[in-house]
């Protein structure tokens, strides 16, 4: 007797809670962020930018169709990167989900102040990848998102492509960072070289490095430097 | 309040006596009784045939003797030649009377005796005491004879019906090895497992089952080989049988099985006498059923589900590449629709990103949630492959594979479901064909079902819990004794050579350890000495 | 030609003992390492290891004495009925805690990484309840399903570990031995209770089949976790750094969620590594859970530890809830394993009792 009890309390617990689904959302209802830019605002605020996947324009791109945006810009002021995010969703019909997220930037002016405390967001996000990497542009990072590669790929996925395959093959650039790394490196305060992008033409270009002392962006390093730096396997915290 | 009274372990059940089924009511014993009167005989044979077309009554006289005899026969199952060759002719022209016999009054007895011993041209002749007793030889395929003023019955064997003859087993092709399967008949099927393997210690037992089918079925073993408590509990449980007909071995094996509420099945069941005999060398039993082509082996455990004759036939690197995938194939068969709800449900995280953004652009005008998705076109496949089973062999399994694929297509287009729905139910499919053995493929498939509705409520969490639980189920299932998940738990090293990875033939010089130990304790599993533990 | 098949088998034992130790600490093994002795962490889990592989031997010892009974029996046995009853109520408060302990951190984690929006009730009772079926099968499901599983969790273990020596920095390890060796001996007290999971031969050592093999095996099981943790807490060390290992919740996850298979089906090998560590986890509960109910059984002197373990769960489920964040889930750890220390020592006391008062069970 004891033991249908127990089964049928069983089953009435578990047939309760598979009428639950808290965490089932759809995939098409996501709104995937391939790249995050972040850029100096007004008054101590940042304007950051997200590229939000649209992912009927990417695979009719890839399909050779062309015509038909494969990403949408969202441009949020906020105080810091939560706030911001707290904005975005205002801003779209989709859950923002941030697990593919391929590329970081920040812009010129905001890393001279200091990047430290917007990378401490993304760092304490355990939906992020380790693999999203980080770098430093030229001017403003919304320029950057604006280019739109002529092969359908987003933006960010263009970043993020030329970032891995220069690491083999080119030696004006260096060896990128991601987010896996900057964990490591931030335990102890250090120098750091991030990847460059800049907006040339029409075109984007990673050639160079931008030089990161002390959570503090202090100069770029042009392709000539690029090279030596590469041809030296020494890891950055004994050089500078 | 008991819902289920009846103890789901056969272990338990009544001993059914055989004689029970020969009972017939004391008013009828009487008129069961054999008369010297050859007339009377027949009477009583022609009064309980009723009224049966195909019995032949046929009367004469035994040579120059004048005694009156008769035969009677079923028409259909016997060979009318060799009886009116070998019976009838030589009773009725060539049967030598003793000189010492041509008095009035001829001793019935010693002519019955030397028609027996020179007048019978038959093997396998025997004497029948009473009608009951005669009729059973009757509905086998005999022949009785009544000599008048003799009290009994001498019965011979005539049997000669017509057969499908042996073909290639449908249930189980092959692409190299012997290509005879099973009949319908028991004595056919007996004679392909002893050519195979002439062992005199080859023992094929007979017991008969059903209270009016009477059916004959055999179980077969080698003596010296099983381990004898395994035979002696085969015996038990078919004793245990009390049913009106059995007209398969699926009843058997339904009634003599361990666990008759598990999705999984417990017994193994085989069209190829090779894969019998090859599994009686093991320590096994078989167990025939005449009129049925499917033979049980017992014991089983869950990975022999996953082999085929041909592992053996082949090379030891081809069988054991065939069992590796035939053992991913279930897992995806079961696993794959259940996978795809998760993830793309609850962790599309971890998809790579361009998969993750193709799925997203082909579920966008999808107007179901996945889960709903995958119920749908998963349901609608099983009904296409039972449709396709009833159609003709060539027709049926076209239609439903190619069908599937052609209606996966359009509703891909009308926008009901996504594509790669229809690509995640095309692996199911195909890798549930790969189970060699049909029972247990089904009973992967129908476990994708349970699957599917855990992950849908929690995602890979849920699969994973539901995982461990059939585990769990698995792991405690035991098939006359001996645990299903052997040789993987517990762990019997000297059975892994057979297990997975197929050692070549010159590594496997003994017999599989786990049917020797065979525990057929009838204590409750967990009681170790005498405390639940 | 019939074998006794009453009771666990050899290779069942060695993967019961496995099974206990290697559960949800695995995952914050190397932070607990690295907070002790930074870079000496390695050699301090090696020497802890080694000091719990004595006390190991000094257990079976213990229960070969008495090959009959568990700890519960013997314990009355040895100290007299009256202290012995009331330690086998600590036992038991013991294991059930520790099974509260191990399904609250579990949940937490599932919570965390793998469903953030399902409550946490839900999580802990779907757990549970599995838990309580396989309990209710008995012992030797328990030590088949063991044997099923423990192989994959090892296996995964290791991949985790050589797939993440590609981001290995021998650097990281250096410098050693500078910090003197205080850290030592305080590290090695810390790092003890990362393998109690061995205690529960006080209990099962009756049930096996072959009680003369039973120490050989149960080495066996301890030596398989034991290298593991050592080299895990290596490799973690040598990626992220004594100091970021040291500040991680769980470093281990970390490690598995800094491996790529490249363009393979699952990104991440975290949530492959996950799978595994969810049947860790659930065999260490079901273990622990079991032998609560057969201590609570045997101290009221019953024989069918059933009932205990369906009224049980409620209990176990509320030890879950109790702690409200993480800082509290730790702290829970920690006193019970301060109690699961004190289960050794009084096991120690017990051996040299028995060896005092010459007392041996037949």
């Amino acid at each position: 007797m004891l033991k249908k009890l127990c089964l049928l309390t069983m089953m009435t617990l578990v047939s309760l809670s598979l009428t639950g689904c808290w965490d089932r959302t759809d995939i098409e209802r996501y709104a995937f962020i391939l790249g995050i830019g972040i850029d100096k605002g007004e008054k101590d605020g940042i304007v950051v930018t997200y590229q939000i996947a649209l992912p009927q324009g990417i695979m009719a791109a890839g399909q050779g169709g062309g015509g038909g945006e494969s990403t949408v810009e969202i441009k949020v002021d906020a105080v810091n990167k939560k706030n911001a995010d707290q904005k975005l969703l205002s801003k779209t019909n989709q859950i923002p989900n941030y697990s593919h997220l391929q590329v970081i930037v920040f812009g010129e002016k905001l890393s001279k102040e200091g990047i430290r405390e917007h990378l401490d967001f993304f760092l304490r996000e355990p939906e992020m990848r380790h693999l999203t990497k980080v770098l430093i542009s030229r001017g403003d990072s919304e320029k950057v998102f604006k280019v739109k590669p002529k092969n359908g790929d987003s933006t960010s996925q263009y970043i993020s492509e030329m970032l891995e395959q220069t690491q083999r093959f080119s030696l004006s650039v260096p060896k990128y960072v991601d987010l896996g790394m900057l964990q490591r490196k931030l335990a102890h305060p250090s120098d750091l070289l991030l990847s460059k992008v800049s907006k040339i033409d029409d075109m984007l270009s990673v050639e160079g490095g931008a030089v990161v002392k002390e959570d503090k962006f202090i100069g770029w390093i042009d392709s000539k430097q690029a090279i030596g730096y590469k041809l030296f396997p020494i890891t950055l915290n004994r050089n500078i | 309040m008991k819902i289920i009274k009846r103890s789901k372990n056969p272990k338990n059940n009544k001993v059914f006596s055989q004689n029970d089924s020969n009972s017939v009511p004391a008013e009828q014993k009487e008129s069961l009784a054999v008369s010297t009167n050859v007339t009377e005989n027949l009477k009583k044979f022609k009064a309980f045939l009723g009224d049966s077309a195909d019995a032949v009554f046929r009367e004469f006289k035994l040579g120059m003797s004048g005694i009156k005899c008769a035969i009677v026969y079923v028409d259909g199952l016997t060979d009318r030649t060799l009886i009116n060759d070998h019976i009838l002719k030589p009773l009725m022209y060539q049967v030598a009377i003793p000189e010492t016999n041509t008095n009035s009054n001829p001793n019935h007895h010693e002519l019955f005796e030397i028609i027996k011993s020179n007048a019978f041209p038959l093997g396998d002749v025997k004497e029948a005491e009473s009608l009951d007793e005669a009729f059973l030889f009757l509905m086998s395929g005999e022949i009785v004879l009544i000599v008048d003023g003799v009290q009994k019955f001498l019965i011979g064997s005539a049997r000669g019906w017509r057969d499908r003859g042996i073909n290639e087993p449908q249930s189980e092709m092959v692409v190299r090895g012997p290509r005879d399967g099973f009949t319908e008949t028991l004595r056919t099927n007996t004679a392909l497992i002893r050519r195979r393997c002439r062992d005199p210690n080859l023992c094929i037992k007979t017991i008969r089952l059903g209270r009016r089918g009477k059916t004959d079925a055999a179980y077969i073993y080698i003596k010296g080989v099983v381990a004898q408590q395994l035979v002696e509990e085969v015996e038990r449980r078919l004793q245990t049988i009390d049913v009106d007909i059995i007209l398969d071995t699926g009843q058997i094996e339904q009634i003599i099985q361990d666990n008759y509420l598990t999705l999984f099945p417990q017994i193994q069941v085989t069209e190829r006498p090779d894969k019998t005999i090859a599994n009686l060398l093991e320590g096994r039993v078989a167990i025939m059923l005449d009129n049925s082509p499917f033979a049980l082996i017992v014991p089983t455990t869950f990975y022999q589900y996953f082999q085929s004759p041909e592992d053996y036939y082949d090379r030891w690197i081809l069988g054991s590449f065939a069992r590796l995938l035939r053992l991913t194939g279930s897992l995806l068969a079961s696993m794959t629709p259940a996978l795809y709800i998760a993830m793309v449900s609850f962790h599309p995280g971890y998809i790579p990103t361009n998969l993750v953004l193709s799925i997203a652009a082909t579920r966008a005008t999808v107007p179901f949630p996945a889960f709903i998705e995958a119920i749908l076109m998963e349901i609608t496949f099983e009904l296409l492959r039972e449709a396709g089973a009833r159609l003709p062999r060539a027709i049926g399994q076209t239609i439903s594979i190619v069908g599937g694929l052609i209606i996966g297509d359009a509703a891909v287009r009308a926008g009901i479901t996504s594509p790669i729905m229809i690509i995640v139910v095309a692996i199911t499919a195909i890798a549930s064909f790969i189970i060699p053995s049909y029972n247990a493929a089904v009973a992967v498939r129908m476990v994708r079902f349970p699957f599917m509705v855990v992950a849908a409520s929690f995602g890979i969490y849920g699969v994973i819990l539901f995982f461990i639980v059939i585990c769990i189920h698995l792991v405690n299932l035991k098939s006359f004794g001996v645990d299903f998940l052997s040789p993987q738990a517990p762990f019997v090293y000297q059975d892994w050579k057979d297990f997975i990875i197929r050692f070549p033939q010159q590594m496997m010089k003994q017999r599989p350890l786990s049917y020797y130990a065979v525990d057929m304790d009838r204590r409750d599993q967990d009681d170790i000495k005498g405390t639940r533990v | 030609m019939k074998q006794r098949l009453d009771g666990i088998s050899n290779i069942q034992i060695t993967f019961l003992i496995s099974s206990a130790i290697t559960g949800v600490t695995v995952l914050s093994l190397p932070r607990i390492a690295s907070e002790a002795a930074g870079t000496d962490g390695v050699f301090v889990i090696l020497i802890a290891g080694i000091v719990s592989s004595s006390i190991l031997v000094l257990i079976a010892l213990l229960a070969n004495r008495f090959p009959k009974d568990t700890i519960i029996e013997y314990s009355s046995k040895i100290i007299t009925p009256l202290p012995g009853k009331a330690a086998g109520v600590g036992l038991f408060i013991y294991l059930l805690g520790v099974s509260g302990t191990v399904l609250r951190n579990f949940a937490d984690v599932i919570k965390g990484f793998i469903l953030r929006q399902t409550p946490l009730e839900i999580i802990m009772i779907l757990f549970a309840f599995t838990v309580l079926y396989m309990v209710l099968k008995g012992i030797l499901t328990i030590s088949k399903m063991c044997e099923l599983f423990e192989p994959m969790v090892i296996g995964a273990l290791g991949l985790l570990i050589i797939l993440s020596f590609k981001n290995f920095n021998i650097e990281n390890l250096y410098p050693l031995f500078e910090k003197g060796v205080n850290p030592y001996l305080r590290g090695t007290l810390d790092l003890l209770p990362v393998f109690l999971g061995y205690e529960i031969l006080l209990f099962v050592f009756p049930f096996a089949r072959n009680k003369s093999n039973v120490l050989k095996y149960s080495l066996f099981g301890f030596l398989m976790p034991l290298l593991m943790f050592v080299t895990l807490t290596f490799v973690a060390i040598g990626v992220y750094g004594a100091d970021a290992t040291g500040r991680s919740l769980y470093p281990t996850l970390q490690l598995a969620k800094y491996i790529v298979f490249p363009g393979a089906f699952a990104e991440r090998f975290d949530i492959f590594f996950m799978i595994f560590w969810i049947f860790a986890s659930f065999t260490t509960m079901s273990i622990y859970y079991y032998l609560a109910s057969l201590s609570i059984t045997r101290v009221f002197g019953l024989k069918n530890y059933k009932p205990f373990a369906v009224l049980m769960l409620p209990f176990v489920f509320m030890i879950g809830i109790l702690p409200q964040n993480i800082l509290q889930i730790l702290d829970f750890s920690e006193y019970i394993s301060l109690i699961g220390l004190g289960v050794l020592v009084f096991s120690m006391i017990l051996l040299a009792i028995s060896f005092i008062l010459r007392k041996k069970g037949g």
